[in-house]
């Protein structure tokens, strides 16, 4: 008899999976803080699998640059380096503001809808953590104009680096950035209501870099003296 | 006597992983091994003379960018050519070019440019003798230029892990970029970046690139009801 192979793939690719979410979504809410020490035996442990799909989650982690590998060394939660989270804010930044630009056109009323929702729940931006945290900046703004655009190699690269930025946000001691923003991402959500790309789009833009990018300021590395 | 722990080990290991993951990468875009082409260990092996780890590795680094899909205890193989792939990555590589356009080009460097003049002249080459792989070359070495001036090692690592399907684009469409002179295009671009006008860099990457977006929302988008059915990625 052959061995039925196709079925066998699936159980194993779902745990890694499962071991990659709850990993993940420790990571982005700090509950594994950035720097942090990750034992394979501990993290088997806590989620009960065995070793290889979480090596595999550790990996896909390491790919997207939450989780360093350092062979025969340690593995640990990628500390927030100041100077890579300027360069990935200002990147996703970059794509945000072009899927409004284009996506605008597309959207549905339904889509309307949840972005006045949004607009609501930001009030004046003070509860930054929590609106990330509760997945309310990527569902109910960026996720809206990502889908209706239907670009799926778009949408995979912000499944790829958006957890890096939320997890900043998250872990930020204050909620300026957001509160910074919130005012450009209520007159981005009415550019777009209104149909007018080209000024959601800028108003994106001006979310992310007068808002968002200046999280940065409060990782800034600590000063180091010179001729040490 | 304790074992002499060195870093040597791992370096070697990465070395050779990148040997490997660069033949198979040349392998798939010169179109040696063809698209859908089952990639089986043993004839890696075999062919590139080194054992299965780097070659898994290398398969696995290369599955990231599209190029090879595995499927596990299914099948390895080269990526078929997806045209919606391939469009989504072109207006991808689209957004991120202009944004590198009108941060870089105020500051643009003369080196950097004259390696832009160089990659157009090969553009210029490569349309006339109509060779398809080097035009894709010369023209993603051109753009690159913006993304490696930019100081952000995020946006130049993301537009070259589209280059591929930048590079395979050039090979199946027939007239890329929706324009008869892609030369001439290419250097009103290079004119503003010597004239350090970032803004009009910017736009004119953006209205060279507009056609993948046209061509994506006539072809490849799915309804919205399609859409509203289905999860975010």
């Amino acid at each position: 008899m052959p061995v039925p192979i196709a079925e066998a793939v699936s159980p194993r690719r779902l745990i890694r999976d499962e071991v990659f979410i709850r990993l993940l979504d420790a990571i982005v809410d700090g509950d594994l803080t950035p720097g942090e020490q990750l034992y394979d035996a501990e993290i088997e442990k806590w989620v009960g699998v065995s070793r290889t799909p979480v090596r595999e989650a550790l990996n896909q982690l390491a790919a997207m640059g939450l989780v360093e590998i350092m062979p025969q060394k340690r593995t640990r939660v990628t500390p927030i380096d100041p100077v890579r989270l300027r360069a990935l804010i200002d990147t996703v930044g970059s794509l945000m503001t072009g899927v409004v630009r284009d996506a605008t056109p597309l959207l549905t009323d339904a889509d309307k809808d949840a972005l006045r929702a949004f607009k609501e729940r930001v009030g004046d931006g003070t509860e930054m953590a929590d609106l990330v945290r509760e997945r309310v900046l990527t569902d109910g703004f960026v996720n809206v104009f990502l889908r209706r655009l239907d670009n799926r190699t778009i949408a995979k690269l912000f499944s790829r680096h958006l957890p890096e930025v939320r997890r900043a946000l998250i872990a930020a001691p204050s909620s300026q950035a957001f509160a910074a923003g919130a005012p450009h991402a209520k007159a981005a959500i009415d550019a777009a209501i209104a149909g007018n790309g080209a000024k959601a789009a800028s108003a994106v833009a001006e979310f992310w870099n007068k808002g968002l990018v200046t999280v940065v300021d409060e990782f800034a590395a600590p000063t180091v003296k010179e001729g040490r | 006597m304790p074992l002499p722990v060195k870093d040597s080990a791992p370096v070697e290991r990465q070395l050779l992983r990148d040997v490997v993951y660069n033949r198979l990468y040349e392998g798939i875009l010169d179109g040696t091994l063809e698209p859908g082409e089952t990639l089986l260990d043993e004839k890696l092996t075999a062919w590139l003379g080194v054992s299965r780890t780097p070659i898994r590795e290398a398969l696995m680094k290369l599955a990231d960018i599209g190029l090879v899909e595995m499927a596990p205890n299914r099948y390895t193989r080269v990526a078929p050519i997806d045209l919606r792939a391939i469009d989504e990555a072109i207006y991808t590589t689209g957004l991120l070019h202009e944004y590198a356009a009108r941060t870089s080009v105020p500051t643009l460097d003369s080196a950097t440019l004259g390696r832009q003049d160089k990659a157009l002249k090969e553009i210029r080459k490569a349309a006339k003798t109509n060779s398809l792989p080097a035009l894709g070359r010369a023209l993603n070495d051109f753009f690159l230029e913006f993304e490696r001036s930019s100081d952000n090692a995020v946006l130049l690592s993301i537009s070259e892990g589209l280059s591929p399907q930048v590079l395979r684009y050039i090979a199946v469409w027939k007239q890329p970029f929706d324009t008869d002179d892609l030369p001439g295009r290419v250097a009103e671009i290079l004119e503003a970046a010597k004239a350090h006008d970032g803004a009009k860099a910017g736009d004119l990457v953006r209205d060279l690139y507009a056609s993948s977006l046209t061509q994506f929302l006539a072809d490849y988008r799915r309804s919205d009801a399609e859409i509203d059915e289905s999860p975010v990625v």
